[in-house]
């Protein structure tokens, strides 16, 4: 086909009206962090039992945690949208904040209980079960972040799928706190951080396939 | 682009003619850099033209086109580049006969005809008679015996097909 001829048949194809097709990208991929977020929340609270500190309202360990992960969210949830644009400038700087959150409340905890309690902390009771669990229930939610950014241009579907598996991580380690038993910050750093980098690097692998264009 | 997204048709037409142009250019010269052969240099145009079209959403109307514009050559010629290293080639040219001559439009046939014809058969034909005849809209439902909605969203799909097609091949 002719160069000329294709672009006849693109002119032909626009609506005739204002387009509105994909604009609203940002009020999508909230709709499907609700969605998918909705069932994962469904998920914890049927099958798993709920978190025993929750009754007793937010301590350093859930307050610092959910601050982390809220701002992980909001961090990822920006980039991610950015990436969506082929000219976008991409500043991954923003993504040292949950990070640096994280660091200060470890360092807080581990001023206030004595050195002999650490590995009693970082190890818990269940640590592979939180790591699988946090892994797990954050699939959902990076399958449907991918559904929503595959309208978007990204020159780095990797990066991109990467920064959908940060996202997903960073909501379902909100939603965790309903259910995880553990009081321990170091624990959270030891094994919940692992868990989103590797629903981060599936993400990256994901979108290498998926978010191509 | 910004009456594009309005619905201005002409405007449209104007502004990919102008891009294509431009672009055939701007890819020559990076295929030349990436050991492409001159051959593919309209398959990428064309491929970045449907890149253009299907992706314009993810242009923002308040930022200058021509950073956008170039984004998408540049993915498009990389993925291009990364794919042709995949596929066995056969490295007959010399250097000094890649270099493309800028042609106004080279008559070669590019990849989309090939493509066309892996199509499902209503969306081919839709395309075949808007882009290879030059129909208008209705004369192409007229001809094809379908409504003229049914056109619009039978070009639509055919020609999202045809990108992803490019997207795939080897």
């Amino acid at each position: 086909m002719k160069t000329d001829h294709l672009i006849h048949a693109l002119t032909k194809d626009l609506p005739d009206g204002p387009q509105t097709e994909g604009r609203l990208s940002a009020a999508r991929l909230v709709a499907a962090l609700l969605l998918s977020g909705l069932f994962v929340t469904a998920m914890i609270l049927f099958f798993l039992a709920p978190s025993p500190h929750l009754a007793h309202g937010p301590n350093l360990t859930t307050a610092v945690t959910l601050m982390a992960a809220l701002a992980l969210t909001i961090c990822a949830f920006r980039l991610s949208l950015l990436m969506q644009r082929p000219d976008a400038r991409i500043r991954l700087g923003i993504l040292a904040w949950p990070i640096l959150l994280l660091l200060v409340g470890v360092a807080i905890e581990l001023t206030l209980h004595p050195a002999s309690t650490w590995t009693g902390r970082l190890i818990g009771e269940n640590p592979l079960g939180c790591f699988l669990l946090v892994s797990g229930l954050s699939v959902p939610i990076l399958i449907a972040a991918l559904g929503v950014l595959r309208q978007g241009a990204p020159v780095e579907p990797g990066l991109q799928g990467a920064m959908a598996g940060l996202l997903s991580g960073g909501v379902t380690s909100m939603l965790y706190v309903l259910h995880c038993p553990e009081p321990s910050l170091l624990y959270i750093a030891a094994w919940h951080v692992p868990a989103v980098l590797v629903v981060s690097f599936i993400g990256a692998k994901l979108g290498g396939r998926w978010l191509r264009w | 682009m910004r009456s594009a997204n309005r619905g201005d048709a002409d405007a449209y037409a104007r502004l990919l003619s102008d891009v294509a142009r431009v672009l055939r250019r701007v890819i020559a010269s990076d295929s030349v850099r990436l050991n492409l052969g001159s051959s593919d240099v309209e398959d990428v145009l064309q491929d970045a033209l449907l890149a253009i079209h299907l992706k314009r959403h993810t242009w923002d109307e308040a930022r200058p086109i021509v950073p956008w514009l170039r984004a998408i050559a540049h993915y498009k010629v990389l993925d291009h580049a990364r794919r042709s290293r995949r596929r066995v080639t056969v490295p007959v040219e010399s250097v000094a006969e890649i270099i493309p001559t800028p042609q106004p439009e080279p008559g070669l046939p590019a990849s989309t005809g090939r493509f066309l014809e892996m199509l499902p058969r209503r969306q081919r034909e839709v395309v075949e008679a808007l882009a290879l005849d030059g129909a208008s809209i209705r004369e192409a439902a007229q001809r094809l015996k379908m409504s003229e909605g049914a056109v619009r969203v039978a070009l639509h799909r055919g020609l999202a097909a045809l990108a992803a097609k490019f997207g795939g091949s080897e």
